[in-house]
């Protein structure tokens, strides 16, 4: 065969092609840190790296769900604590309105201080974060008590508000039916109504020690139970967000190792096919001084 | 009849406070495992899960015990042998129906606690496991990573099942 100065021209410029190939991408991988950046660089790693960075960005999400959730819980921890003073003060009231020697200002006195503090509770049924009614179970958008003081949410949306993390579905929120109610049946605030109520009447001793306080009692435990069951989702919650942040750092590092160029070798690499590069241009211009250094010239205004 | 009675009630109300002492142990280490795997110290959890093994035998013969101690108070009293401890109480004079009533709610408190920490601790293992499970399909290539369409339904992966002879 034959080889002619054409076959030779070409030889040369693929080799030429083929050297800036490399050097670019070589410049590629020192600009962005990172050996494997398309599948065809290394389709396993590629596609591996491609599944770590989804789940990453599902820890992510995980981390933004927790995060909002921490902020409902830290607004019912201090809901619940206040629904826990004001129930204790109903029960020293009761426990006042019991004695069988009151005067009439002694029980009007009482009375006022539980509309007060029915007021008081009502607004804390309707505590809003960030536009949500935290006791408004599925519909936190309507407040759950009117102004009166009657429980107004459907009983179709009193459900646990519920959340992603990691594919735990997770149930976080109290309803107004779980906050407000006694044994879910009876409203707090009607409970108080009926107290102020019977202290109108002549002998109201037998009501309000009986009935009433029992009814009181069992609410307080009611919250109190609320409380610790709130405590105990924080301290899932705090595990969970733990085990995100580790996780997270772990398949980053994981990703580092499986991804990142190293640059020493990746500058050692550069250099070894800059050499490269300069013996082929230097054997193109033996060859072909004119046409080869016209399109060597074109080829490093494209870099 | 009143020495037994005497002597009984002193048995059974000691053994109701050891109990509460058993399950404030048995409490203090659900809290520390929860707070192990809040902290991610696996390792601790070891040596948690055999003092908790201990606890639990203590508790199961302590239980045992109480049924015996309730059955022969009943006896004493002349009523059935499985009444319940709020019979007993009202089978008691006032004073030492409600000194007995106090450390059952104590107890029942106890209760309460170390019930809301195993169900705390139960959902955490899930969750844990659950994980686990995630970072292993991932480093190992069976994840399954959903997709979304072009008009944005969610398209989960169902996996390659011609690769794994299914398809």
């Amino acid at each position: 065969m034959r080889i002619n100065h054409q076959m030779l021209h070409s030889t040369i410029l693929r080799d030429i092609t083929n050297n800036f190939t490399k050097i670019a991408k070589l410049h590629e991988q020192g600009a962005s840190g990172l050996k494997v950046r398309y599948p065809s660089d290394d389709a396993v790693v590629a596609t591996r790296a491609s599944n770590i960075m989804s789940r990453m960005r599902d820890f992510e999400q995980y981390k933004r769900n927790a995060n909002t959730v921490d902020t409902y819980l830290k607004g019912y921890d201090n809901v619940t604590q206040e629904i826990s003073s004001i129930t204790t003060r109903v029960r020293e009231l009761v426990v006042k309105g019991g004695h069988g020697t009151l005067t009439e200002n002694d029980k009007q006195s009482i009375s006022s201080e539980i509309g007060k503090l029915k007021e008081q509770l009502i607004q804390i049924s309707n505590t809003n974060i960030g536009g949500n009614y935290i006791f408004g179970g599925a519909d936190s958008k309507t407040a759950p008590v009117d102004e009166d003081g009657n429980i107004v949410l459907e009983a179709i949306a009193d459900r646990k508000q519920v959340t992603n993390l990691g594919g735990y579905k997770f149930e976080y929120s109290f309803s107004a039916y779980d906050a407000f109610t006694v044994d879910g049946n009876e409203s707090i605030f009607n409970l108080m109504d009926d107290i102020v109520e019977n202290l109108d009447e002549d002998n109201p001793q037998g009501y309000l020690n009986g009935i009433a306080l029992e009814k009181v009692e069992k609410f307080e435990l009611q919250t109190q139970s609320m409380i610790a069951e709130n405590g105990s989702s924080q301290r899932f919650l705090e595990m969970s967000s733990n085990r995100f942040d580790s996780y997270k750092g772990f398949l980053e590092e994981y990703l580092s190792k499986e991804q990142d160029a190293d640059f020493l070798e990746t500058f050692t690499n550069l250099m070894n096919q800059n050499s490269v590069l300069q013996a082929s241009m230097k054997k193109q211009r033996q060859r072909n001084d004119d046409v080869s250094c016209g399109f060597h010239e074109l080829m490093v205004l494209k870099i | 009849m009143e020495i037994n009675y005497g002597q009984n009630l002193k048995e059974f109300s000691e053994h109701m406070a050891l109990m509460q002492g058993i399950f404030t142990d048995y409490r203090d280490i659900l809290k520390k495992k929860e707070d192990a795997l809040v902290k991610g110290e696996f390792d601790l959890l070891n040596e948690i899960i055999a003092q908790e093994e201990n606890l639990v035998l203590e508790m199961s013969i302590s239980e045992k015990k109480r049924d015996e101690l309730s059955r022969e108070f009943c006896e004493i009293l002349g009523i059935p042998v499985d009444s319940g401890i709020s019979e007993i109480s009202s089978s008691l004079s006032e004073t030492d129906g409600t000194d007995l009533m106090i450390k059952v709610a104590r107890l029942m408190e106890m209760l309460q606690e170390v019930s809301l920490l195993h169900y705390n601790i139960d959902r955490m293992i899930t969750f844990q496991l659950k994980h686990i499970k995630i970072i292993e399909n991932t480093m190992s290539g069976n994840d399954k990573i959903g997709t979304y369409s072009a008009k944005g339904k969610y398209m989960p992966n169902k996996g390659n099942e011609f690769f794994r002879g299914n398809g």
